[in-house]
């Protein structure tokens, strides 16, 4: 991948253009600790976020951020391990409780009918709260579902991508096609190119083996006596299987080889390792 | 607390404090940032009621999942804005479309300042872009289109979308870098 590439990919990546494939290349990058990436990201996201602050022209009605504090302290007061706690009603003797006038007897009565009427008031608070927490609960499953089914989705849509892209080059009678033949390192990998000099291919391969720890595959488009184009990193599926979503190539004309080799993790400028697929191209 | 929480470049300690439950830190980070991402949300979804949910929804992410916030994938700004924008794509898709709304296609293919929203737009940086620039980075960023829905909405090449996304981000940096300077 030349600079422009990752550029394109660091600037997608930044505004969420990317599609399936090339989101997930530049996430493999920036998880593998590649700095020129992050860096890359890091500026495209400045520029977003300034955009983005300077839409403050018309702010949020006050009644948002109340209602999300009354939220916030809900759920603090709903916190487990928190009790409320009741006014506790002193045992009188009943020696002593005899001696009260009727004065007394009408204010404990009527300090009964309080209590009865805040341990109602606690049913139903509780029964309230009850109620709260399971929708509390039903909306996190939903929402936990929700995140599943939006993953899925963009799983999908990336597939369909994927097909269309592979669709739109077999029936283009101008596709050149490319059968790879495994070598030494790998005899029972196969792979096929579908390349258009004017907007890219799909490679796909099978039987690669799992390359090494700090190892990945890199295709490779040569032209005659040519320095060899990097047209990507890759990694294969536990079953050997890859397909790989190749951007347009700094090449004229039609390639003449297409190659898979070995190379340290993140790719290197120039071939360096064994190779495990070539082939020659044609139309 | 108090001195961290009145300066105003330290939103990722604000986060720090939000994920340990500080109701303070979040008041002073919803006041920092929600006038933008209302904008951002409102932008989107184009509907004053349904941003405002969106709003609501997006700042409870926040109070919950601060403690996601990881400095080494962006700013603090970044990571709001980016969830800011999943919620309100999510919102508008949940409305039946998958599709970017007609109305932006419509606003961003002829007039920038055929909607209150459009003239606000027209009024940032991003009027300064060429219109090919610009249509691109609104119909990914706003629209939630990616580079080879662009291009099919556009009946261009991918690399051509790919390369006016670079160089339109790259224009606004620029833009922004001499506004600071």
């Amino acid at each position: 991948m030349n600079g422009d590439e990752l550029k394109d990919l660091a600037a997608g990546y930044a505004l969420g253009a990317l599609d399936g494939g090339d989101r997930q290349a530049f996430e493999s990058r920036l998880g593998s600790g590649d700095r020129e990436a992050a860096r890359m990201l890091h500026d495209y996201q400045q520029a977003v976020t300034a955009l983005v602050a300077e839409m403050t022209d018309s702010p949020p009605p006050p009644a948002v951020k109340n209602a999300l504090l009354v939220r916030i302290d809900a759920e603090d007061r709903n916190r487990p391990g928190e009790v409320i706690s009741l006014p506790v009603r002193k045992i009188i003797p009943a020696a002593a409780a005899a001696e009260k006038d009727w004065w007394n007897s009408f204010a404990g009565g009527a300090i009964a009918a309080g209590i009865l009427a805040l341990v109602a008031g606690y049913s139903f608070v509780s029964g309230y709260r009850d109620q709260y927490r399971r929708l509390e609960s039903e909306l996190a499953a939903i929402r936990e579902e929700m995140a599943g089914i939006a993953a899925d989705r963009d799983d999908f849509r990336a597939t369909i991508e994927a097909q269309r892209v592979y669709a739109e080059l077999v029936k283009n009678p101008s596709t050149q096609i490319v059968f790879l033949k495994g070598l030494d390192p790998g005899p029972r990998a196969a792979g096929r190119m579908l390349w258009q000099t004017k907007t890219g291919g799909v490679f796909v391969a099978t039987g690669l083996p799992v390359p090494p720890a700090g190892k990945t595959y890199q295709l490779w488009a040569i032209q005659g006596a040519n320095a060899p184009v990097s047209a990507g990193v890759f990694a294969p599926k536990p079953d050997g299987s890859c397909e790989l979503n190749v951007n347009v190539l700094p090449v004229s004309g039609t390639v003449d080889v297409f190659a898979v080799t070995l190379e340290p993790e993140g790719g290197l400028p120039a071939p360096s390792g064994p190779m495990y697929l070539a082939g020659k191209g044609g139309i | 607390m108090t001195e961290l929480l009145d300066q105003p470049g330290d939103s990722g300690r604000l986060l720090e404090q939000i994920a340990s439950g500080s109701r303070e830190a979040f008041a002073v980070f919803y006041d920092r940032f929600s006038a933008p991402v209302f904008g951002l949300i409102r932008r989107i979804v184009r509907s004053e009621p349904a941003a405002e949910e969106v709003l609501q929804d997006v700042f409870w992410q926040v109070w919950e999942r601060a403690g996601d916030y990881d400095p080494a994938r962006g700013s603090p700004e970044a990571w709001l804005y980016t969830r800011a924008r999943s919620r309100a794509l999510d919102r508008l898709r949940a409305k039946g479309s998958r599709e970017v709304p007609s109305e932006l296609t419509e606003a961003v293919a002829t007039d920038p300042a055929s909607t209150a929203d459009d003239r606000r737009m027209a009024e940032t940086a991003l009027a300064q872009l060429s219109e090919a620039q610009r249509t691109v980075i609104e119909l990914s960023f706003f629209g939630g289109l990616t580079h080879s829905e662009i291009a099919r909405k556009l009946g261009e090449p991918l690399g051509t979308v790919k390369t006016r996304v670079r160089s339109g981000l790259e224009r606004l940096r620029t833009i922004y870098s001499a506004e600071r300077a």
